[in-house]
């Protein structure tokens, strides 16, 4: 693990450690990053800080943690961009329904993977997300934006008997996905409550090792009927089954190589999403070996 | 050469008792480290693969039988007895790639068991269970947690009989028995007054075990199922007309037998074993030198 640690890519990137309000003024908090050990401390005044703990328990300062977005955002290395810009949160139409964090024992990026899959709805989400009546997967566009520093999938429609806790009939949804990097990516869906507006979830997922992350997650709905814990409870049934399928795919670390798996033509995000992380150079969670 | 090793990929292994395995039923095993899904088509066809859908590596194990085919759990991805897959229901219109198909192995149902390879098979057909050629009944399955060939000499060492749970023999009883070698097999043979037990191995992986105690005597096989490096399945099986009442005891020795299997091996068992078999080869040495 230590040679992974040493790893550029994933060293230089931004990632959400925890919820602003998880960790009180004078309180403390340990949690791991890219399999290192990692502690949150907030202080009286309010600042959150970060440092790494060395095995012998020295704690090295970091200098690059940022609250942001109501979640703590941090850089192990010289980070090599800002963080990603989510104007929705500071917009006040939508509710912000926190999701808190979920374990999932595999690889991050199978995670991300998963979230950005559309063909697995009719299988895994069967009732809600999608039905073994309606599983086809119309065609859709995958193009790099910023520079290709992101990769989006746009005009992906799908057919949901219930798509969202406010959703009354079934209907086909727009859905809009933003891999902004190999750990987090937001979608943008048709609000079924307020016409031509979107909602938005968000993924962060923290990679505690290659194969052991915790996902945090952000839902931004235009609902005004449903209680937070209605809402939460629709999401909730949702990753439940995801992580079921997740954990139960082999290998754990994702295969970027071409042949390792065979795609088809509805994998069309998944195939530039590895790709796009082969070219990257990243090896955190990450199986690069040939078929 | 000849070595106490069961775990050769050029061979057939048990991997489920056919009754185990219903139709339309899947369900994960393990063979020299590999994960398999064996399954059962509606139709009564049993078929062996890696555990993994060559779509995106979802274990197919979770998957669902209809018909005669196995469904991935995770898009839908249909795949046919000879593993390739036949329906994408996300694309309901195409013909799936030659290249979308699982990993099948060699599969063979015979004697009771569903057999598989994870390589080349070395012979047409695995050879019935007890080397007499009856009809057998599986009684069951046990997992050890010790390395295949520990498991081998735990299934040569330690008897079982219909009217005991625990060792029918005098304890210590493996230090003076007889080890006999030939080209594919390794027998053990221990006597006392009114005892007499014989085991021999099959190499690589098939035990046979007769106990005679007095007027009372059993007959039994175990087949290895070398499952990882440090674990394996030993499956026991009798002859198909024992009585109800036989099967039942012996099942219940075995479980006896798996109390005791880590508690064996960390005694040296195998060790004990391989250095007999060191022993004999070495007097066949000695002999084979006095004749030239
Ligand atoms: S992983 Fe099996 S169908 Fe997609
Ligand atoms: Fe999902």
């Amino acid at each position: 693990m230590t040679d992974k640690v040493l790893d550029p890519v994933a060293l230089s990137d931004w990632y959400v450690v925890a919820t602003a309000s998880e960790i009180e003024p004078g309180r403390s908090e340990q949690t791991r990053l890219l399999g290192l050990d990692v502690v949150l401390r907030r202080n009286t005044e309010g600042v959150c800080g970060a440092s790494l703990l060395a095995g012998d328990g020295a704690e090295r300062p970091m200098t690059s943690i940022v609250e942001r977005y109501g979640l703590i955002w941090l850089c192990l290395g010289t980070p090599r961009r800002e963080i990603i810009a989510i104007p929705e949160f500071d917009e006040s139409q939508r509710r912000v329904i926190r999701r808190g964090r979920i374990g999932v024992a595999t690889s991050g990026q199978r995670v991300i993977e998963n979230f950005v899959d559309l063909s697995h709805f009719s299988f895994v989400h069967t009732g809600t997300l999608g039905g073994y009546d309606n599983a086809e997967v119309p065609e859709y566009r995958v193009e790099f934006r910023e520079d290709a520093t992101e990769l989006w999938a746009t005009e992906c429609r799908f057919m949901q008997p219930k798509a969202s806790a406010a959703a009354g009939a079934a209907e086909d949804v727009l859905y809009d996905y933003r891999i902004w990097s190999p750990y987090i990516s937001v979608i943008y869906k048709d609000s079924l409550v307020c016409r031509g507006k979107k909602d938005l979830i968000c993924l962060f997922v923290q990679p505690l090792e290659e194969t052991v992350s915790v996902v945090h997650s952000c839902a931004l709905v235009h609902d005004e009927t449903n209680s937070d814990n209605h809402i939460l409870h629709f999401y909730h049934e949702i990753f439940a089954q995801d992580r079921s399928v997740l954990i139960q795919q082999l290998p754990k670390k994702l295969p970027v190589k071409p042949r390792r798996d065979i795609p088809t033509i509805s994998d069309a995000t998944s195939i530039a999403y590895r790709r796009w992380l082969d070219k990257s150079g990243l090896e955190f969670g990450l199986d690069r070996s040939l078929p | 050469m000849m070595r106490i090793d069961s775990v050769n990929p050029w061979s057939w292994y048990p991997v489920i008792a056919s009754g185990v395995l219903g139709a339309g039923k899947a369900l994960p095993v393990s063979l020299n480290g590999e994960e398999l899904v064996v399954w059962r088509s509606r139709d009564g066809v049993a078929a062996v693969w890696n555990n993994r859908c060559p779509h995106r590596g979802m274990r197919l194990a979770f998957g669902a039988v209809a018909d005669n085919t196995l469904t991935c759990a995770y898009h839908g991805w249909v795949f046919e007895n000879d593993g390739f897959c036949s329906h994408i229901p996300a694309h309901p219109q195409l013909k799936p790639s030659a290249a979308a198909r699982a990993r099948v192995y060699p599969v063979k149902e015979i004697h009771g068991y569903v057999w598989a390879s994870v390589g080349e098979p070395a012979g047409a057909e695995p050879a019935p269970p007890l080397r007499d050629g009856r009809r057998v009944a599986a009684v069951r399955t046990l997992h050890v947690p010790v390395k295949p060939e520990a498991a081998l000499a735990l299934a040569m060492a330690r008897p079982l009989a219909w009217w005991t749970p625990a060792d029918p023999l005098p304890a210590g009883w493996q230090q003076s028995a007889e080890l006999e070698m030939n080209d594919n097999a390794v027998t053990l043979h221990w006597k006392a007054a009114s005892q007499k037990f014989t085991a021999t191995a099959w190499l690589p992986g098939t035990v046979n075990c007769t106990l005679i105690d007095g007027a009372q005597s059993t007959e039994y096989a175990f087949l290895m199922q070398p499952t990882g490096t440090a674990s394996a399945a030993i499956h026991l099986a009798v002859a198909a007309q024992d009585t109800a009442q036989r099967k039942l005891a012996l099942n219940q020795a075995c479980v006896q037998m798996r109390r005791e299997a880590s508690a064996l091996a960390s005694t040296g068992l195998l060790a004990w074993l391989q250095a007999l078999v060191a022993e004999k080869r070495a007097a066949d040495a000695i002999e084979s030198h006095a004749e030239v």
